[in-house]
């Protein structure tokens, strides 16, 4: 039988397993995440939603290294992995031009990517120009580059659009979602959008309390329409409030 | 794959300048020249004045006295000499107080160790004035280059060295934790980070150190200097030559304004990123 077909092009990666076994983490007194148990397969898309100060960033900050955690944290089967953020602001460096932030941290050989990363979100020709010369869509769109540039195995998503208006946050929504079907990263999302999670990720935990109340697996064709996912969030709403 | 990229999103158009009035096309020159009216306006007033015997000249000289007196210096080779000696100092004590200012400035900013251990102290240092050190420095280096690049170096290390560590102690701490998340080297996120971002707060302290450096000139060659503008005016105070100390001053003035210009000038060179740039 012959292998599954797999896509070779430059900005495709192989997504990782992650595998959390109760995780716990506080800050101080205060319990943020408390023994949450949970796998997510490689390649998986996976949206985190929930009302503030449930957890979800500590989570991603845990998932990206950033935050200290007690339990069982495994990301990957041993090998090296790469994993990016796309965080609620762009964190483009004002001194570097768009090609320059993309190609931030990437090793020399790989530079081609950036080039190809920026055309792939509609920036070719922006190459040269700095943040405070691009709109608030724009310079999210070259935080994403920067972020795909990099063949991300584990590709984290901090409310990425959650500064952006109405339009270029559809924009976004559909850029996003073809970028996604186009790379084989593990894809983690945090939004407060629950229409979001619903139309850009296959699965969606609910988080709160430090805890795991919901997982729902969203078994629907990619692009997905508004009204493909209302029951969906109208049975999320439910459970938030 | 160009999804999405519809034309609605538009660079947005670039924030002014504080403090700069909007100019109408064609009519910049006058912008510019309006700067230099009051002086103008200054020196005709005072020649006038001189003129109609208004101003004892022992007071204050005449502009064309001031610039006759120039023409005479300038014609004997006098005034490049002493000039010339005069910038080599300010140059000497600008480089070794502005250079340790920085290097410093680095190290307290980026590592708290050092901080802890250094800062302090500069602080106290800071405070004393420079002339209570003149007895001290003679004592030390006689009356000889040394003591006068000492007092300069001394004086330009404190801005560049508080403007450097607060350049690399204000750097957005988001932008150091997205290099650590992109697998940037402590060093690779010091050259692309923490330097450039330092940047716009080192030459602020570059700025105010040019400016101070010719105050520490001047009281650097007001004591046992026999060269350099600052001696030409004490020399030309013991000679009733107020044409000479009025030269001195003018010059003190012209030089404050080309260094600004200089900063000026590397500023829109090295920071082209910076929206009032």
């Amino acid at each position: 039988m012959s292998a599954a077909p797999v896509l070779t092009g430059p900005l495709t990666a192989t997504g990782v397993p992650i595998e959390l076994r109760d995780l716990s983490a506080a800050y101080g007194e205060r319990v943020i995440l408390q023994d949450l148990t949970l796998s997510i397969a490689a390649g998986e898309r996976v949206a985190l939603v929930g009302a503030s100060g449930g957890g979800k960033t500590t989570l991603l900050r845990a998932l990206a290294g950033l935050t200290s955690t007690q339990g069982t944290l495994r990301i990957g089967t041993g090998a090296p992995v790469r994993t990016r953020v796309m965080f609620q602001e762009d964190r483009l460096l004002p001194w570097l031009g768009a090609l320059d932030n993309v190609a931030l941290g990437l090793p020399r050989p790989d530079r081609f990517r950036a080039a190809r990363a920026l055309r792939d979100v509609g920036l070719a020709g922006r190459e040269r120009a700095y943040p405070h010369e691009l709109s608030g869509g724009q310079r999210q769109r070259v935080a994403l580059a920067r972020a795909l540039a990099h063949r991300p195995d584990l590709l984290l998503l901090d409310e990425p659009f959650g500064a952006l208006d109405a339009l270029t946050r559809a924009d976004m929504h559909a850029l996003l979602d073809t970028l996604l079907t186009d790379t084989g990263a593990t894809t983690l999302l945090i939004t407060h959008d629950l229409e979001e999670a619903l139309k850009l990720t296959d699965r969606v935990l609910l988080l709160a309390d430090g805890q795991i109340r919901e997982d729902l697996t969203v078994a629907l064709p990619h692009p997905r329409r508004r009204t493909d996912v209302e029951d969906l969030r109208a049975h999320l709403e439910r459970l938030l409030h | 794959m160009t999804v999405g990229a519809r034309s609605r999103e538009r660079a947005r158009p670039e924030v002014q300048a504080a403090g700069t009035p909007s100019r109408r096309p064609g009519r910049a020159w006058q912008g510019e020249w309006i700067r230099w009216l009051v002086p103008l306006l200054v020196v005709l007033g005072w020649q006038l004045a001189a003129s109609t015997g208004l101003l004892n000249p022992r007071v204050l000289p005449a502009p064309s006295a001031v610039i006759t007196a120039a023409w005479e210096l300038a014609r004997s080779g006098e005034l490049g000499r002493h000039f010339l000696i005069s910038l080599q100092r300010a140059g000497l004590g600008i480089l070794i107080g502005g250079g340790l200012g920085f290097t410093f400035g680095i190290l307290t900013g980026t590592f708290r160790a050092a901080n802890l251990l250094l800062d302090t102290t500069f602080q106290m240092i800071r405070t004393i004035p420079n002339l209570a050190l003149i007895p001290l420095v003679i004592l030390w280096f006689g009356i000889g280059e040394s003591g006068k690049v000492f007092l300069i170096a001394l004086a330009t290390f404190f801005p560049v060295y508080l403007n450097t560590l607060h350049g690399v102690t204000g750097i957005d701490p988001r932008l150091t934790e997205m290099a650590r998340v992109y697998g940037l080297s402590p060093l690779d996120t010091f050259r692309r980070v923490t330097l450039p971002g330092a940047l716009p707060g080192v030459l602020v302290g570059v700025r105010y150190a040019l400016g101070i450096s010719w105050l520490a000139l001047v009281v650097s060659e007001s004591f046992g200097a026999s060269s350099g503008i600052g001696f030409l005016a004490m020399d030309a105070r013991e000679f009733f030559r107020t044409d000479v100390i009025v030269l001195a001053i003018v010059i003190y003035a012209l030089i404050g304004k080309a260094a600004d210009a200089l900063v000026r000038t590397l500023e829109r060179r090295l920071l082209p990123w910076q929206v009032s740039a």
